[in-house]
């Protein structure tokens, strides 16, 4: 307590809360513009922070990172574009409620939910920053397997009433994520000798093309049976706020979704889509009215952006007490600290602990001011709605592009978008589920390396799922969930 | 809007790209297996999966045929749009980010149904515009230049 009040102090000197504010609106911008990602803001910003304040240096990258995360999700509800990887759990339902006319009401519930998810995440950080990275230093290859087929079991849950497609959905997913070099040998397979191949699909291509693209193929031939609207779409009235009955739909699905995504945070190489994409399944397998998932559910939503911005304040805690970065992000503000002469790891909690102590206090505060710009922010981001689709698709589609290329400045990837639209397109008019296929990518290379690393570790020899405690319980949930699902399968095509 | 017979077909088409790719695997993948378990064993089993269920699907339309659920649509607009985002692509490496990006925004805004002239000259010169600067001079992303630049 000695430290906080000081840090307290520091962390809401004017300096410091102006640059945070800075670079949360940047790191909003960034999110929800398809293409331009969360480290490729936080690296063109680095150099700027070199001529501040440590502290403040910090807590702009901090901004940026917490900004990108939500922002993602402000494009994706709005106009089907995910503008993170990780927002495209958002667009699953997030769209459907601006078709319906509840786009204000969904930018609130994605907003709530990040702060909540965001804010349990800093907290956990503060916390249990010692136990939840010892925990995270237990998952192996062989726990990353169990726990990979635990997720996968979603695929399952979010198939339901559509078993089969949903099935060929997700192993098709599967399949695409083994195109490229192989993980653990180096050796190419299925790239059938294309060079570009090689380096396997980009998750922002599958996403914008099974979205957006897609979403303009069908705007396209909606046009030409004249099924379209010639305006935008209406804000209802009843959708612009949160009722209490919302609330009491979400807020369970915020307050559960927020410790997955803690400790997916918090285990290197995970991330935040893939917090989002299992928080949507688990909030889908746990709903009262499962079949509104994927239809414009609310419940979809809290339970993607809580989960994506989970992800945030935990991703710190491998960094801050093993000096472990955990992902690209936390590499880059590795940096950064160590610009500002701050060395990572256990030392830096005796060493510079009033620093630590001022950091999780802008970590809190940056989920706070999070909150306020996003509020202020959501009568104008609304009016999006209101633009004529006829006027928004020909730019959604040429941000699409235009993002997709400075991604990876490659035009095969926007050749691989375009197939990825028209497979979309497809996957829409014959009623193959989209969710299985992105969590069937996301998941298929965990999985997969899990598998064969673990094989390698135990020598061929399968016990190693069963005497490893952790690898053994995520096996038997599996079981258990897969059985849960046969049953209401069951039952389902019975009644 | 599912045609009879349609969901079959896909169904068919599904099974045999399936085996197919099932089959030529071993051929389009180099190394070893290690344990068993090789760069080839994850796609073969996913396409003989895929193929299983895609006979179960085509066994389920054959016998359980579904009615059209609209009237048949013209599928010409979503061809026209995949030859046009392909011509744009491949027009990006000769014609510049610009020129390319004002003809897909003018010919997209056509196709979705805006008639106004104005309306679509508006939107084709600014909306590139504004990319292009935002991308090169904000973010230092550079865009595709015209071959004669």
């Amino acid at each position: 307590m000695e430290l906080i009040l000081p840090a307290i102090g520091e962390v809401m000197q004017p300096i410091n809360l102006a640059v945070m504010t800075i670079g949360l609106i940047i790191g909003m911008a960034i999110g929800a513009i398809p293409g331009l990602n969360v480290p490729l803001a936080v690296a063109i910003s680095l150099p700027i922070t070199f001529h501040l304040a440590p502290l403040a240096g910090i807590a702009m990258l901090v901004g940026i990172y917490k900004g990108g995360t939500y922002g993602g999700s402000i494009s994706a509800i709005l106009i089907n574009v995910p503008g993170t990887p990780a927002a495209g759990a958002t667009a699953l339902d997030g769209y459907a409620l601006t078709q319906q006319g509840h786009a204000s009401k969904a930018l609130r519930v994605a907003l709530y939910s990040s702060f909540t998810g965001g804010l349990i995440s800093d907290l956990s950080l503060i916390m249990f920053a010692i136990p939840v990275a010892m925990l995270a230093l237990k998952i192996g290859p062989a726990e990353n397997f169990a726990l990979g087929i635990l997720a996968l079991t979603l695929i399952g849950v979010l198939s339901e009433g559509n078993m089969v497609k949903g099935l060929i959905a997700g192993a098709f997913g599967i399949l695409l994520s083994t195109v490229g070099l192989d993980p653990l040998n180096g050796e190419t397979r299925l790239t059938f000798g294309l060079l570009d191949l090689s380096g396997g699909f980009q998750f922002i291509s599958l996403i914008i093309g099974v979205f957006a693209i897609a979403e303009a193929f069908a705007l396209a031939h909606a046009t030409a049976g004249r099924l379209v609207a010639s305006v935008g779409q209406r804000v209802s009235a009843a959708g612009k706020g949160m009722s209490a009955a919302d609330w009491r739909l979400c807020l369970p699905v915020m307050l559960r979704a927020a410790p997955v995504g803690v400790f997916i945070g918090a285990v290197p190489g995970l991330g935040s889509a893939i917090s989002a994409f299992i928080n949507y399944g688990i909030a889908r397998n746990f709903s009262r009215e499962p079949e509104k998932f994927g239809k414009g559910s609310l419940e979809g939503v809290a339970a993607a952006e809580s989960g994506n911005n989970a992800v945030c304040g935990s991703t710190f805690i491998p960094l801050l007490t093993l000096g472990i970065p955990g992902d690209t992000i936390t590499a880059i503000m590795l940096g950064a600290f160590m610009v500002h002469g701050l060395i990572p790891g256990p030392a830096l909690f005796t060493a510079n602990a009033d620093f630590v102590a001022a950091f999780f206090v802008a970590m809190l505060v940056s989920s706070i001011l999070m909150l306020a710009i996003g509020r202020l922010g959501l009568p104008l981001f609304v009016q999006a709605v209101r633009i004529p689709n006829k006027v928004l698709f020909p730019i959604v589609v040429a941000l699409c592009m235009t993002g997709v290329y400075a991604s990876s400045s490659s035009y095969f990837d926007l050749y691989v978008m375009l197939g990825f639209g028209l497979l979309g397109y497809g996957m829409k008019r014959f009623g193959f589920p989209v969710a299985p296929l992105l969590i069937g990518f996301i998941l298929g290379p965990i999985v997969e390396v899990g598998l064969r690393q673990s094989l390698i570790i135990s020598r061929g020899s399968l016990e190693i799922f069963v005497t490893r405690p952790i690898a053994l319980i995520c096996l038997l949930l599996a079981a258990m969930v897969v059985t849960w699902v046969a049953i209401r399968q069951n039952r389902g095509i019975k009644s | 809007m599912k045609r009879p017979g349609e969901e079959a077909g896909l169904a068919a088409i599904l099974l045999a790209a399936s085996l197919v790719l099932a089959a030529i695997t071993p051929f389009q993948v180099t190394g070893g297996e290690i344990w068993g378990i090789g760069s080839a064993t994850l796609p073969i089993a996913l396409a003989l999966a895929i193929a299983l269920l895609a006979a179960w699907l085509l066994v389920d339309a054959l016998r359980n045929p579904r009615p059209a659920e609209g009237p048949r649509q013209r599928a010409w607009p979503v061809l026209v749009m995949t030859v046009g985002l392909a011509v744009y692509i491949a027009a990006l490496p000769w014609l510049g980010f610009y020129l390319s990006t004002v003809l897909l925004v003018g010919g997209l805004a056509r196709l979705f149904g805006e008639g106004r002239i104005l309306i679509i000259l508006v939107l084709a010169l600014a909306v590139p515009a504004v990319l292009l600067v935002f991308f090169e001079r904000f973010m230092i992303i550079f865009l595709p230049a015209a071959a004669w630049n």
